[in-house]
């Protein structure tokens, strides 16, 4: 598929369509100085599910949105304020959209599903080591990171096997043999969906510089949180059948000030926080 | 002595160092041969590591391992993190990194031997 045929067919699709309504909404209200707190969340609270959906995430072991219990919309607008409550519906979206795949292509989705969690998970935690104001708009940006795939397997799901199929047998990483068989890598098409969506630019940008870092400009420190997080996922084998971890951008983890003698307490917290995650999301695992 | 992990602890084994918790008390005393409860307790106290007599720093924890993984196992492992590796420059993160990973597989694969043995 090339990569206009690609554009029309994002630009057309219906299967992703339910997270840019219910995400436009509320972005669009966000961004409007007249919107109170108040009109935000009976706007959100008139949808039910999305409602049940947002406090369940709120509340998880993982998100770990606030200290307290979060009980209703309303109270959850107020604690965690405007933006990371938009970057809670966002998740809240986007873990629909991991469920709905012919059968065959279950398990690899599921890897794709169980390894952006990891991602996220592990941009929340270097987000706190680093000190990054908005951890939360991190977990969002990670779980999000590799949304491309997720795209190439709705679209292409005979290449995608292909792809997986030549990565291993060559020792090829996937965005390399993406390349050799599409022409471009899930990171671009990410990027294409984010742009689609209207997800905020470091967002998009960190879906599409995560594997080269060097390039980020505007957003550097998001990208190279959701870069390092990649890395050390791939490292651990959280999600997914992967046999290579993708090149570690020595710079980006100087710049993040990291200290290599912290890697052990964090990547043991990575791993404790991702099962809790994915027990909580699966929980016949 | 060496510190080895609690995981790889057996009763009987003797301590070298006493155990602290966080706020400064003593745990268990040097010199204690250790029972089933007292691993319990240092579990519980979330102590990761502890100092044993007669064990010796890394090498002493590669011995005690050694009855849990044999050779083949742990060169299988190696194999596969050389593989997992291969795309990285060597520096001083990706040692590290790659030391960590090694130490959290092998207590991946014993936790899993563990639970196979009942």
């Amino acid at each position: 598929m090339d990569k206009d045929t690609l554009w029309k067919k994002i630009k057309r699709m219906n299967e992703l369509s339910t997270l840019p309504e219910v995400y436009t909404k509320i972005v669009g209200l966000i961004d409007d100085p007249k919107t109170s707190a108040a009109t935000l969340a009976s706007v959100i609270s008139r949808d039910q599910v999305l409602t049940a959906k947002l406090l369940r995430i709120a509340n998880s072991p993982f998100y770990r949105s606030s200290p307290e219990k979060i009980t209703s919309i309303t109270f959850a607008v107020a604690i965690l304020g405007f933006n990371a409550t938009k970057n809670l519906v966002l998740s809240a979206s986007l873990f629909d959209l991991f469920h709905d795949f012919e059968e065959g292509f279950k398990d690899t989705v599921r890897g794709v599903w169980e390894h952006s969690i990891a991602c996220a998970v592990g941009s929340r935690i270097i987000a706190q080591y680093t000190r990054y104001k908005q951890p939360e708009e991190m977990f969002v940006t990670g779980l999000l990171h590799d949304i491309g795939k997720i795209v190439e397997l709705q679209f292409m799901p005979e290449k995608f096997r292909e792809i997986v199929k030549l990565a291993n047998d060559t020792g090829m990483l996937i965005g390399e043999a993406e390349e050799e068989i599409l022409g471009y890598t899930h990171s671009y098409v990410g990027k294409l969906l984010g742009r689609h969506w209207g997800l905020s630019p470091q967002i998009v940008d960190s879906i599409e510089l995560h594997h080269t870092p060097e390039t980020a400009n505007e957003f550097k420190k998001q990208v190279f949180i959701v870069h390092i997080a990649d890395v050390l996922s791939h490292s651990l084998d959280l999600g997914g059948k992967d046999d290579k971890i993708p090149l570690l951008n020595i710079a980006a983890w100087e710049s993040l000030e990291l200290k290599t003698d912290t890697i052990e307490a964090l990547l043991q917290e990575f791993k404790r926080e991702w099962k809790d995650a994915v027990a909580f999301l699966f929980p016949t695992k | 002595m060496g510190l080895v992990e609690l995981s790889l602890v057996n009763p009987g084994m003797v301590l070298a160092k006493s155990v602290y918790s966080h706020s400064g008390v003593i745990l268990l005393k040097d010199g204690r041969t250790l029972g089933e409860k007292d691993l319990l307790l240092l579990e519980a106290w979330g102590v990761t590591e502890v100092d044993i007599q007669g064990t010796d720093g890394t090498q002493g924890k590669e011995q005690v391992l050694s009855e849990i993984l044999s050779e083949e196992e742990l060169s299988a492992l190696d194999a596969k993190l050389d593989k997992k590796f291969s795309k990285q420059q060597e520096n001083e993160v990706i040692i590290e990194l790659k030391k960590v990973i090694r130490k959290i597989k092998i207590e991946e694969i014993v936790e899993r031997k563990k639970q196979k043995n009942g």
